[in-house]
């Protein structure tokens, strides 16, 4: 299984998706200029890994900024993930955000509610 | 060249009017012109450090550079010019920064086509009658929606803005002529 690792830019976020060692992070800024063509791997590496799956495949994502076009690919991101958890109920999201962001958090609890996948939600402190 | 095109022909002018609800304000930053990415990440850095400087709390920093960068991001996407609205790199438009003691406001300004506005004029008039929570469930709903089309969650931007918001916002359409208007939002963000 292909192992992707994308390091953060101004206006991407930082990636590892990687099978085999059950790392699996979405960090960083998200509003690139064009969100298809950043995120459209991230989407294929899914549906392979969909085919032959980790035990477990929980997913951590710790955004410290999401633009709007982002937010629909990450919708995108979860109705795949929540196939796969359809078949092997062992999908976790940890959705990471700031103590004082309230909004990210805001971000994190819709997802929950519209996406049939479990959420544990986790605040970290800002410096 | 129509009546209207001519008095709204200086797009900065036009919207420098929309700093004076706000009394006591200063312009932190107003730009007429060309937007593409790079111009997206300049004006969101040069904000940014603004905010840092006027030691603004993280949450609040946060909701200004979100609500900018989105603005701008509809207008580098749906801008169009008055004599070219075909296809280019770019959008042109307008956007303002401006804040008090209380608020700080964002307003931008794009020529958008006549037809969009029957599209979005309902949407801002709902947003507008949500609360706090209601909007959130517009939100949901909005984000839903792309469970059922590739198309789904249109205006999901303009409804998170809102929410970030917590304010009403503001909107304008100016007909220009048949085919386009020029269309002006606003957004205020509390200092808390």
């Amino acid at each position: 299984m292909e192992v992707i690792k994308i390091v953060a830019t101004h206006d991407t976020p930082n990636i590892i998706l990687d099978a085999e060692n059950g790392i699996f992070e979405i960090s960083g800024k998200s509003l690139p200029e064009d969100v298809n063509a950043f995120y459209s791997p991230i989407i294929e590496w899914l549906d392979e890994y969909s085919k032959s799956p980790n035990e477990k495949t929980v997913i951590d994502i710790k955004f410290d900024y999401l633009n709007t076009a982002s937010s629909k690919f990450l919708f995108t991101f979860f109705l795949k993930l929540e196939k796969l958890h359809e078949s092997n109920e062992n999908v976790l999201i940890k959705w990471h955000f700031a103590d004082d962001d309230e909004d990210m958090q805001d971000v994190g609890e819709e997802f929950a509610d519209v996406i049939k996948l479990p959420f544990e939600h986790i605040s970290y402190p800002v410096d | 060249m129509s009546a209207a095109k001519t008095e709204i022909k200086s797009f900065i002018n036009f919207i420098y009017n929309y700093s004076k609800d706000i009394p006591e304000n200063e312009i932190n930053f107003i730009y007429e012109g060309e937007i593409n990415h790079q111009t997206i990440l300049a004006f969101t850095t040069l904000i940014e450090a603004q905010l840092i400087k006027n030691g603004e709390k993280n949450i609040v920093k946060k909701k200004v550079f979100n609500i900018l960068i989105e603005v701008l991001q509809n207008i580098y996407n749906h801008g169009n010019y008055l004599n070219n609205s075909e296809n280019t790199e770019s959008g042109k438009g307008v956007v303002m920064v401006n804040n008090n003691k209380t608020f700080y406001k964002i307003t931008s300004g794009n020529i958008i086509k006549n037809d969009i506005i029957d599209v979005i004029k309902p949407l801002f008039f709902k947003i507008n009658t949500c609360n706090e929570k209601s909007i959130r469930g517009l939100y949901k709903k909005q984000l839903a929606e792309g469970r059922i089309s590739a198309k789904g969650g249109a205006g999901l931007g303009f409804i998170d803005m809102a929410r970030k918001s917590g304010q009403k916002i503001d909107f304008d359409f100016i007909k220009i002529d048949s085919k386009l208007s020029f269309f002006i939002i606003s957004f205020k963000i509390k200092k808390k």
